[in-house]
């Protein structure tokens, strides 16, 4: 139907992870895998870009859920940038927002880190 | 036709008798008479062989049955012409005797010489017609003209004989009367012979005999050969001759030609005697191969099937013991063995058959004539059970190597070369029919699985509410579909005493069975609380506490939990990350959507902070209608999702009317949209109506 797809990108300590497609309980293990990765690697200072995502279930939140307490437990974070209305919708509706700093740009999130 | 034969054949009979006796006169000479009753008689054989040729009188019998009845009819030709020999006076003369007045008439005696007479040459075209069935086993281009020629040359014969035969002398111009004075004759007698022996190569018949019957037809053969030399030379015959030219010419040409197909039978026998051994184990090979087909098809337990399947091998190979050993990862195990214990072959199965086995990788089939020399098979030899030959075929389907079958006999050089495809063949069927077995053990676990979750739904669906309560002053209505067999969607309406009405509705992220077990968990976890909390947002609170400390951390709960109070028309309602309620009145729609978070995402203090209650005021009339994200995600062909507004849009339609219509409407509308597409999510609605 819908591909899903994972990219990765390290800038300095910061890693951007750009998701595409439908994130579902079908396609959910491939982002689970890449944020494992990245804990494994001890980089959690994490963006999820969600420019390119065009749905997500509550599998796929389910995914960031698994992975934010050990997180931030690390004094990392993932942070949410770009999603589209729809996405964000859902991440309202959820109450996202109270629990995830969600930016319009992803510069911005990287900033946030900076800072 | 065959009636006009019938009737002509009897007329013509009837004036042969008629001329016996005088009745019927041509000519006062004997002679003349003579041979005019010899044409008549001619023609009466004619007519006799064209009638028996034409019924199917051999075509229903097989062939071992055509050569019985063919023998005894030469048996029964021997026995006439010996009783014929002891009959005296030579009954030949008997008309002449009688008509000189020498000897009365014995009634008697004649009707015996009529039977015999006429028996005789009976017989005679009967085996005619058999020789013509055993010719045309297996026609050549020519056969059918072959035969015909004879035949035709063996009437012209009989009809020359009755013009130009002696009388009163046993000659006919045919065979053993090669001082004949016609040369013409000679010929014609000649070619009956050169023709009988083109006529004697066609006895295809001899190969459809089995080893068995060719022995016995052979020794047969034999004795017919004899008894067709003493009948030829039998006086009996002399006596017909001196009867009838005709009768003789025709006897005697029969038997000649009976003696020449049945020598050429028998030269044909002898060379296909030494082989029938191998050739029957050839047609037994073949046998079994059709046989294996249909068995080992029908055969749907796997030990079965692997002992069927040795037997089989036994009987194809013509082996000692066979034996059938699949590959289990690296290793492997005999799981089959007929004439031979399993246990045997295992103290061998370490490696002493791993030379065996390679080859078998790499060739299909192996055929090792002397295992105690081969070096593939030559640490076997210390086996007290004294290997021989062996054949291996390998198990595979289609690319898979599976195992391997094994035929082994206990002296060396034991197999034929030719059995090794047919060994092989016998190892792919085999192959075949254990996939077959793999497929029907797939499928009957998938109708176990598919019949058990069945039962999941079954007892998902019993969760919900069965019948919605009694409360008074509302009309309510639930309804709930799940995408799989078994789904994380729930409802639940709690009446709490008399004036209090709970109402829940919920989603577990997830799909499928984990999800379900959840959903039945908070569905018990939430009725033990309700009782002890009177606000919404204090049982959300302990139930996200609930799902933080049980539930998986990627698991997580959306939920609109509503408390109604009847008799002040009073709904109190708090939203856990879940799709908010819609509250309908005269024709508008409006979404209830407090602040909230879904229940195990976050800690009770970030949770308690963020969930915001409301409370809805309402009046007769009004419809509040609860959902789960199933509805608006729902998709269409074109992938395309159902949405906010088609909702409202359906929503205000139905405003003012009974909860019952509205959620048959909110379904159908939700139905049309996704038309044949599957349902990719639980759809769960639940509307009450304030009456």
């Amino acid at each position: 139907m819908n591909g899903f797809e994972v990219k990765r990108e390290d800038r300095d300590q910061i890693s951007v992870v750009a998701v595409k497609g439908y994130l579902d309980a079908h396609t959910a293990p491939e982002l689970e895998q890449m944020l494992q990765q990245l804990v494994d690697e001890e980089r959690v200072h994490i963006v999820v870009n969600l420019a390119g995502l065009s749905y997500i279930s509550s599998a796929g939140l389910g995914v960031f859920m698994g992975f934010i307490e050990d997180i931030r437990k690390k004094n990392g974070d993932i942070k949410l940038a770009e999603p589209n209305e729809k996405v964000y919708r859902v991440f309202d509706l959820l109450g996202f927002p109270v629990l995830y700093e969600i930016y319009q740009k992803e510069e911005e999130a990287i900033e946030k880190y900076r800072n | 036709m065959r009636r006009r034969g019938l009737i002509l054949f009897s007329v013509v009979y009837i004036a042969i008798l008629a001329m016996d006796y005088r009745w019927l006169v041509f000519s006062t000479d004997p002679v003349i008479q003579a041979r005019f009753r010899d044409l008549f008689i001619g023609t009466a054989l004619f007519l006799l062989f064209t009638l028996l040729v034409r019924s199917s009188l051999m075509s229903k019998l097989t062939l071992p049955q055509k050569l019985r009845l063919s023998g005894l009819g030469i048996v029964m030709i021997w026995a006439g012409l010996t009783v014929l020999d002891s009959i005296s006076p030579f009954p030949g003369e008997f008309f002449n005797e009688m008509d000189a007045g020498r000897i009365g008439f014995n009634f008697w005696n004649h009707c015996l010489w009529l039977v015999l007479f006429y028996g005789l040459l009976t017989m005679g075209c009967a085996l005619l017609i058999a020789v013509k069935a055993l010719v045309f086993v297996q026609q050549g281009k020519k056969t059918q003209g072959n035969f015909r020629f004879l035949m035709i040359l063996l009437f012209i014969s009989v009809f020359v004989g009755s013009i130009f035969g002696k009388i009163g002398h046993a000659q006919g111009f045919a065979f053993g009367e090669w001082e004949g004075h016609l040369i013409g004759v000679n010929t014609v007698s000649f070619l009956i012979i050169l023709m009988a022996v083109i006529n004697g190569f066609r006895c295809k018949w001899i190969h459809y005999l089995n080893k068995r019957q060719k022995a016995a037809c052979f020794f047969s053969l034999f004795l017919i050969i004899l008894l067709l030399q003493f009948a030829i030379r039998s006086r009996g015959l002399e006596a017909i001759g001196e009867y009838s030219a005709a009768g003789y010419v025709f006897l005697i040409s029969v038997l000649y030609i009976i003696s020449i197909y049945t020598a050429m039978s028998f030269i044909g026998l002898l060379f296909l005697l030494p082989s029938a051994g191998i050739l029957d184990s050839r047609i037994e090979e073949i046998k079994s191969l059709q046989a294996l087909i249909t068995t080992l098809s029908s055969v749907f337990h796997f030990d079965e099937l692997v002992e069927q399947a040795c037997q089989l091998a036994i009987r194809v190979a013509n082996a000692h013991v066979a034996w059938i050993e699949m590959k289990e990862g690296e290793s492997y195990r005999v799981v089959g063995a007929h004439g031979i214990a399993s246990g045997e072959l295992k103290e061998f199965s370490k490696g002493a058959w791993q030379g065996v086995r390679d080859s078998v990788f790499e060739e299909e089939a192996v055929l090792i004539n002397d295992m105690q020399k081969d070096r593939r098979t030559h640490r076997l030899k210390h086996w007290k059970r004294n290997p021989g030959s062996l054949l291996a075929a390998k198990i595979r389907v289609k690319d898979e190597f599976m195992g391997i079958l094994y035929a082994m006999r206990y002296e060396p050089f034991g197999f034929i070369d030719d059995s090794k495809p047919t060994f092989q063949s016998l190892a792919h069927q085999l192959a075949l029919a254990m996939e077959n077995i793999n497929l029907l053990k797939v499928t009957i676990e998938q109708e176990v699985y598919r019949e058990e979750l069945r039962l999941a739904h079954e007892a998902q669906m019993r969760l919900l509410p069965r019948t919605m309560p009694e409360v008074s002053g509302l009309n309510l209505k639930g309804y709930c579909i799940t995408a799989n067999e078994v789904g994380g969607d729930f409802y639940d309406m709690i009446p709490m005493g008399e004036d209090r009405l709970d109402i829940a509705i919920g989603d577990v992220s997830g799909k499928g069975a984990s999800a379900a077990f959840y959903m039945a968990e908070l569905k018990g976890v939430i009725q033990a609380l309700a009782p002890h909390f009177s606000s919404p947002g204090q049982i959300l609170g302990q139930v996200n506490q609930f799902v933080l400390n049980h539930f998986e951390s990627d698991t997580f709960v959306t939920m609109v939990y509503g408390i109604y109070i009847p008799s002040r028309r009073k709904l109190q309602v708090a939203r856990a990350g879940h799709p908010p309620m819609a509250f309908i009145r005269d024709g508008n729609v409006e979404w209830i959507e407090t602040g909230g978070v879904g229940l195990g995402l976050t800690g009770t203090e970030t949770f308690n902070e963020a969930l915001k209650e409301k409370d809805v005021r309402c009046r007769k009339g009004d419809l509040l209608f609860f959902h789960t994200d199933g509805v608006m995600e729902a998709r269409n062909e074109g992938d395309e999702e159902y949405g906010e507004e088609r909702l409202s849009e359906i929503l205000k339609q139905v405003s003012g009317e009974d909860a019952e219509y509205l959620i048959r409407k909110v379904r159908e509308s939700v139905e049309v949209f996704i038309g044949n597409t599957p349902k990719h999510d639980d759809i769960t609605i639940v509307a009450i109506q304030v009456e």
